[in-house]
């Protein structure tokens, strides 16, 4: 070990104290010719060695023998040469394509070889997220990852939301850690590469920002491309081909609420629609008349729908030049929804480029990016989503279609629709309830680099991303319903407007900057090898919103503005900032490429905590031992790799903005003219300290069969503690919480697994299949006497995500549900169902090649946990459900006022239970018999399915499982052969069958699409069936 | 080039130094100051408390049910009328105390501070009174105290609570006799004499709450409030919140007419109105259009008919559909201003007083108290817009002539104790108070109709509920205090 340090030191001191006899020159480059610099050469057999210099020069003096030099580098095949009788080498080193000593960016852009890594990194190439280009990329991340879950909501403009391991990822692009900036603001033709960072361990050098991994992409700078110009134009078009799943409805019994017609009723629980005289409005005569009810209506949601559509189209030029490469980027993606008025769109526009000079070394990348939508409509319940009139509160017994067009009696004023309040007509809604919305968001860095000496280069890195959000939303006079749960920018649930029409607008602009010094740099020496980094970055950033709204309506029909409000307009602004200095320092050793040990440790000082614990530092250590290269030399026919990883972290995080300040809320105008204000609710001791996490993780990876197959199991373990927590207190003490750091613990522990295999590979075919596997589980490891809830389900050792809801009661003796008057009777207690965590996640890539033709397919699946299914209980709630039409209604139905409905269970004839805090039965005298009591059908299913739009979680029949799996992507692509394109201007030419969203199976959901992970009136899911074409010039 | 990376660190440390230092102003919030004035926060205080805490028709309506003033004529049964609640705990306003102390200390040294100091009592009072009454035992002594390091503050027992209550507004009313006028006062724009009155008033409505358990002095406490007289005089006494046409202070039954359609004047209020022919009726309530039709105008009183609150869900829709109830009066859907929301009103002190000359506690003519009580309800209707009141508006004559027949003061103790919480109930008609039920657990007068197949209070249909439950955050966050309550409860 002391030798080891003294030889560290003398590398580091970069001189040498042996005596002289040969000297040895030459040049090592690659095999375009361009110097290598960097490259390790080693006398064999010695610990004699230097490296490269920035022309890819090396001088080697006191050769004591001519024996051979081993020439080695990241990423090429390590060459050995003997040295004979010349003086002066010309060396060409190739790169190494195999898998094998992969290259993978990690945290701050340090390239490192795969097999070095003491943690699970994954990496996804750019061509895998082009086969298929959707609205957004990450869709086509899904199922990619182990242990990366992309939810996929269907609702219009909904972004995919992606966790890493149950937590959301850090953004790093071109090794700047973006705020704003996210992966949808990206055209997926403009990456290159993506590695995904799943623990803190391997994120530990992004601090706090990469405490729940990092998602890092390196976009195309053209200066992977050949010398010369390039020019790529890629267009994919899918159009909307069927539905995974579309809510259905009955179409037998009309509105009412009591078995009988009743025109005002917006619920389906009315008489049979038969042809029947009934008192009926007319959509054209515009007023009420006698005429026959009947189901006209019965395909109304189908009808209501329109044909939607996505593009996506790319043209990018890359130039590349001896020391210079430049390339730009365009894309225009469409996505025209199937609800009528819907349409988004997409432009990015894109410059980056790098010089690449002697010592230095400089790049930029320059992006922006907008995202408009005229109407993006609203989604969910509370919103009044399109289902919300169209499937829930109306029935099958008026003709959407003859309300095309149609919806005004006095335009601008008086809508025209069968209901007279409560719901407003759906073309009313999509034409005159407008929420308008717009993203702009431009970011930039810039990047020098500067070979100080042979053994430090500096590295000065500056990035800023600037955005604007705009929102607005118009409702037309005239309206029956509110603007509901929509959000503008700065006002999630804007509830404006009602039949005085109303405006609510909403802008928020921020940026935020993140500059990086650093200093970096390796030595080899023989067999051992180290490489150091220190550096510091200075994160900020800043968002200002500022929204209002109208009051009391709009003076002028049609005219949105706050000028127009009929009350004084109601605006409200804010502001939010933060600072975070850090310094870091890295040193990683590794031996003979057995063993790689990487240390960490980073300080920050943040803003957000008070001055005495705004300071603070944590460290991390990684481990690589790769067992392969111990084991005897005849394993090498087969093995390839086997290497066994392990590593810790402490990550540290801080409060939010502003957490720690006790500051009085303002309500100017609360009550007339007066203004009022109210007093924290929370007390804020200064004794907050900065929250932690401490992560293990441990993986093996193998490959084998010249890395046909491949397999890595990574297993973790996740431990928080000191949380930020706004700890609850008595609300009689004045105070509804304390800010405080809390003793309670909770452990997420997960597995991963990825298997990558090359089942067929030949000169025709080629077979490549990817699997991956991932599961976890959050645990309490220690609860806090003080703050934690005391609920039967919080306990050392249980779930933290236990699904919570209202039991039905049942007979403890047999389980038989205990009913009341005939009605169900629900628990006055919570209990939990089961958990909400999917048990585990999966998804399989293939792809074949046969020649010139390649399909690929991605299906990927979500396995366990719970979720409520709103569409599905606002479905019985209303009587629309198709499952509804049962004898027990029928009979209802024919003598309204009747009670036809028995529940299976039982009644109490005598005694009472009695309950402990919690729920627990603490007595029970009860004598049951079995229920002979009657209630409506009607009764009994709201009874069974509870809607839960306004809070709860419905009842256990509304608890759906999660389980399902999908055919995400699938391509046909042919690749024209380079024969058929001579003396055509194209280079490479490809063009492909694709489809997005292609097949849904799932477990309990039948009529709405549970990939989203939350169900609230899910748009129907589209399936997209398309084409791409490819050119290159 | 040599030079760029000195250039590079130059521009580096240049970002270093401009941007150290400046953390405190980074974290402060521009839009959230630390010092406010006292009148915003008395403004608010009163808003939240007194305000209905939802404004909108629907849950307005609910707020009607639980006193059978209205049923609703939906085919879901509403579990407010059937003696449940959709959320069946209590709730306390203590979390207004800490904006209270604020108050105070932000005036200290100002002309309005001793008033503010007797405001802070007096709703300290208030948020007791209610709690206890919803729930029984509650904190109160140790109550709104975080700052001192009181987090999970004992409950106390409630003979101890009304004590306490009476003496804290004491001393509210020795504060407001000593202080002048303040701001911010939305209820008696700030007159420090109307709020010294609704002190005194107010000891009398806590004393008169606990007649079960009252002692001899407290009874000669009632008394000598009583003969110092510094009591509520007329309607512009009534502690009230003014509502207005400015959407922030607009009625919350306004634009109400979708959930109107559904909501009948309950059978006990229309019976009890036509029994001593009170216009208020025709405040109150639509003529049954099943009793149009078949003849009846709409200024008689047999044109109305109420709901029977306790008959089942469906039953009442089939009879709201059929025309056979009278519904909430239109026009309490028009206007936004609607009818002032009375909190404590004159009348209720004179039924007060009544109740207690009737009961020996103090002397005086028990029936000028109760017909000035019923005089000033009547002329509080008569205050309103008589649009929409069916040809039957409330005018001097009609209060002048009011007391005859079953109006005139009864000769039985019984009957006129009867017509004094029958008053005293009838004043909180639609104003979704709720403020009767403990007056009516105390009572039991008028009987509210209870039929065990109908009623929802899951403990037992043939009961009335006599108490809501704790609040639930209240297990975690105080669990030995709260476990140690529901055990005495229990006990």
């Amino acid at each position: 070990m002391k030798s080891l340090l003294v030889s560290f030191f003398l590398c580091f001191a970069g001189f040498s104290i042996y005596a002289q006899n040969y000297e040895i020159k030459g040049t090592v480059s690659d095999a375009s010719g361009s110097p290598l610099p960097g490259v390790s050469v080693v006398v064999k057999n010695t610990t004699k060695g230097t490296s490269t210099d920035f022309d890819g020069k090396f001088t080697l003096s006191d050769i004591q023998n001519r024996g051979a030099l081993v020439f080695s580098f990241l990423g090429y095949i390590t060459k050995e040469i003997a040295i004979g009788n010349s003086d002066y080498l010309n060396i060409i080193l190739i790169e190494d394509t195999q898998r094998l000593d992969e290259v993978v960016i990690t945290a701050l852009g340090i390239k490192r070889e795969e097999k070095a890594l003491g943690y699970a990194v994954q990496k996804v190439s750019g061509e895998v997220l082009t086969r298929v280009s959707g609205v957004d990329v990450s869709s086509s991340l899904t199922g990619k990852v182990a242990g990366l879950l992309v939810r996929n909501p269907s609702d219009f403009a909904a972004t995919p939301i992606l966790t890493i391991r149950g937590e959301s990822p850090l953004l790093v692009i071109d090794g700047i850690a973006y705020e704003n900036k996210t992966l949808g603001d990206i055209s997926s033709e403009d990456i290159e590469s993506m590695s995904v960072l799943k623990g803190a361990t391997a994120s530990a050098l992004y601090g706090f920002r990469g405490a729940s991994g990092a998602i890092l992409i390196t976009t195309k700078n053209g200066s992977s491309s050949g010398v010369g110009m390039t020019i790529d134009f890629a267009t994919n078009t899918m159009y909307e081909s069927g539905f995974l799943a579309i809510p259905e409805k009955q179409s037998v019994y009309g509105r009412g609420s009591n078995n009988v017609y009743d025109k005002n009723s917006t619920s389906s629980w009315g008489t049979v629609m038969e042809g029947q005289i009934l008192n009926q409005w007319d959509p054209f005569l515009k007023e009420y008349r006698d005429y026959e009810y009947l189901p006209v209506g019965k395909d109304n949601f189908a009808n209501f729908l329109e044909q939607g559509y996505i593009t996506n189209n790319n043209l990018n030029i890359a130039f590349k030049g001896e020391n210079i490469s430049l390339r730009s980027s365009l894309n225009w993606t469409q996505n025209k929804g199937v609800y009528p008025n819907s349409v988004l769109d997409k432009f990015t526009y894109t410059l980056g480029g790098e010089v690449n000079l002697d010592k230095f070394k400089f790049n930029s990348n320059l992006a922006y990016s907008r995202k408009e939508s005229p109407n993006e409509g609203s989604n969910g319940y509370t919103s009044y989503d399109p289902m919300y009139s169209l499937l829930i509160w109306s029935s099958a017994d008026y003709n959407i279609l003859d309300y095309k067009n149609n919806y005004w009696i006095d335009p601008g004023v008086k809508q025209n629709f069968t209901y007279q309040s409560g719901i407003n007509n759906p073309y009313f809604d999509r034409y005159e309830k407008i929420n308008e919305t717009s993203r702009d968001i431009f970011n930039a860095d810039l990047s020098a680099s500067y070979q100080l000496t042979d053994w430090l280069k500096g590295t000065v890195r500056s990035g800023l991303d600037f955005y604007t959000d705009r929102g607005e939303l118009r409702l037309s006079k005239g309206s029956y319903t509110q603007s509901g749960n929509t959000s503008i920018p700065g006002n999630p649930y804007t509830w404006n407007g009602g039949p005085n029409g109303g405006y609510s607008t909403g802008q928020t602009q921020g940026f935020s900057i993140n500059s990086d010094l650093l200093f970096t740099g390796d030595r080899s020496f023989d067999k051992f090898n180290v490489e150091y980094l220190a550096g510091g970055t200075i994160y900020y950033k800043k968002d200002d919103n500022i929204n209002a709204n109208t009051v009391g309506g709009i003076s002028i029909p049609d005219f949105f503005s706050l000028d127009a409000s009929v009350n004084p307009a109601k605006v409200s602004e804010s502001t939010y900032s933060k600072q975070v200095n850090s310094v870091f320092g890295r040193i990683a050793f590794s031996w003979d490429k057995l063993v790689y040990v990487d240390i960490t440790g980073r300080n920050d000082w943040s803003s957000t905590l008070p001055e005495e614990t705004q300071s603070y530092f944590y460290p991390s250590v990684a481990t690589s031992f790769i067992i392969s290269e111990l084991l005897p030399e005849s394993t090498k026919d087969w093995l390839d790799l086997l290497k066994v990883r392990s590593s810790w972290t402490q990550s540290k995080g801080m409060a939010g903005i502003y957490d720690i300040n006790s500051s009085f809320t303002i309500n100017s105008g609360t009550w007339n003219t007066f203004n009022g204000a109210s007093s924290p609710s929370n007390l804020y001791p200064t004794d907050i300290t900065p929250s932690s996490a401490e992560t293990f993780e441990v993986g093996l990876q193998g490959m084998v069969f010249k890395n046909r197959l491949m397999l890595d199991v990574s297993y973790y373990s996740k431990r928080f503690y000191d949380g930020i927590i706004t700890g609850p207190i008595s609300s009689a003490s004045g105070y509804s919480g304390v800010f405080t750091n809390s003793e309670e613990e909770i452990t997420r522990n997960g597995w991963e697994v990825t298997l990558n295999a090359s089942p067929i590979k030949n000169k025709d075919w080629q077979w490549d299949l990817g699997l991956n596997w991932s599961t976890y589980k959050r645990i309490y490891t220690k609860l806090d006497p003080t703050y934690s809830s005391v609920k039967p389900w919080i306990a050392v050792g249980e779930r933290v995500d236990a699904y919570v809801g209202r039991e039905f009661l049942t007979d403890p003796a047999t389980g038989a549900s205990i009913y009341n008057n005939g009605r169900i009777v629900k628990s006055s207690y919570d209990s939990t169902f089961g958990y909400s965590d999917p048990d585990w996640l999966w998804g399989v890539n293939s792809t074949l090649k046969y020649k010139d033709f390649s399909l690929f397919l991605s299906v990927d699946g979500v396995v366990g946990g719970l979720m409520t299914t709103r569409t599905e209980s606002y479905m019985w709630n209303s009587g629309g459900h198709p499952d509804s039409l049962t004898p027990e209604r029928a009979l209802d139905v024919a003598t309204p006022g009747s009670a036809n409905y028995i529940g299976n269970g039982v009644k109490i004839v005598s005694g009472t239970a009695t309950y402990d805090a919690v729920g627990n039965i603490t007595s029970d005298t009860r004598v049951f018999a079995p229920n002979d009591v009657p209630t409506t059908y009607k009764q009994a299913m709201q009874d069974l399915h509870a809607g839960s739009a306004w809070g709860g979680t419905g009842t256990r029949n509304d608890a759906y499982s999660k389980t399902f799996y999908k055919l995400r992507e699938m391509s046909i692509t042919y690749t024209l052969p380079s024969k058929y394109l001579q003396g055509w201007a194209a280079k490479a030419a490809s063009v492909s069958f694709v489809g997005q969203n292609v097949l849904l199976w799932a477990k309990d959901f039948k009529y709405s699409d549970p990939d989203g992970g939350w169900e609230d009136f899910s748009d129907p899911s589209v399936r997209y069936l398309g084409a791409n074409i490819k050119l290159t010039f | 080039m040599k030079n760029l990376k000195y250039i590079l660190l130059a521009v580096f440390s240049l970002i270093i130094v401009t941007s150290c230092d400046n953390f405190e102003d980074i974290n402060t919030d521009p839009n959230k100051p630390t010092t406010v004035s006292p009148e915003m926060l008395a403004t608010q205080v009163l808003k939240d408390s007194y305000r209905f805490w939802n404004p909108n028709p629907t849950d307005f309506s609910y707020a009607n049910l639980f006193n059978k003033h209205t049923a609703i004529l939906q085919t879901n049964p509403n579990p407010y009328q059937y003696y449940y609640s959709y959320y069946p705990y209590g709730s306390w306003g203590y979390k207004n105390l800490t904006s209270l102390k604020s108050m105070v200390e932000f005036s200290a040294g100002s002309s309005s501070e001793s008033s503010y100091k007797g405001l802070e009592l007096f709703m300290k009072a208030s948020y007791g009174f209610s709690a206890t009454l919803e729930m029984g035992d509650v904190p109160y002594s140790e109550a709104g105290m975080a700052e001192e390091g009181i987090t999970k503050p004992k409950y106390d027992k409630q003979a101890d609570i009304f004590v306490a209550i009476l003496n804290d507004l004491k001393d509210a009313e020795a504060y407001f006799a000593a202080g002048k006028n303040f701001n911010g006062d939305i209820m008696f724009g700030g007159d420090a004499t109307k709020w010294r009155r609704l002190c005194n008033a107010m000891q009398l409505k806590v004393l008169q709450t606990m007649s079960k358990k009252i002692t001899a002095e407290q009874k000669t406490r009632f008394a000598t409030i009583v003969s110092a007289n510094n009591l509520m005089t007329s309607n512009a006494d009534n502690f009230q919140l003014v509502y207005t046409d400015n959407p922030n202070a607009t009625h919350p039954f306004w634009n109400g007419e979708g959930i109107r359609i559904t909501d009948a004047v309950s059978k006990l209020v229309v019976d009890a109105l036509k029994t001593t022919n009170d216009r208020r009726l025709f405040y109150f309530a639509e003529p049954a259009a099943a009793l149009i039709t078949g003849g009846a105008t709409e200024s008689q009183f047999a044109a109305y008919e109420g709901a029977p609150t306790e008959l089942g869900a469906d039953a009442l829709y089939n009879n709201g559909q059929a025309g056979k109830y009278s519904l909430i009066n239109k026009r309490y859907t028009l206007s936004r201003a609607g009818d002032p929301m009375i909190i404590f009103t004159y009348a209720e002190q004179c039924f007060i007083i009544a109740e207690a000359i009737e009961e020996g506690w103090v002397a005086g003519s028990s029936q000028a108290y109760y017909e000035n009580g019923v005089k000033a309800m009547l002329a509080y209707y008569m205050a309103l817009p008589s649009s929409g009141t069916h040809g039957m508006a409330i005018n001097q004559a009609y209060i002048d002539g009011y007391f005859t027949g079953a109006a005139a003061y009864a000769t039985t103790k019984t009957d006129r104790l009867h017509q004094i919480w029958t008053q005293r109930w009838l004043i909180d008609f639609f104003q979704g108070n709720g403020g009767n039920y403990p007056q009516f657990l105390r009572t039991g007068y008028p009987i509210y109709p209870l039929d065990p197949s109908t009623s929802m209070n899951p403990d037992d249909p043939t009961l009335y509920p006599q108490r809501w439950k704790y609040p639930t955050s209240e297990l975690t966050t105080n669990a030995e205090n709260y476990l140690k309550a529901v055990d005495d409860y229990k006990n």
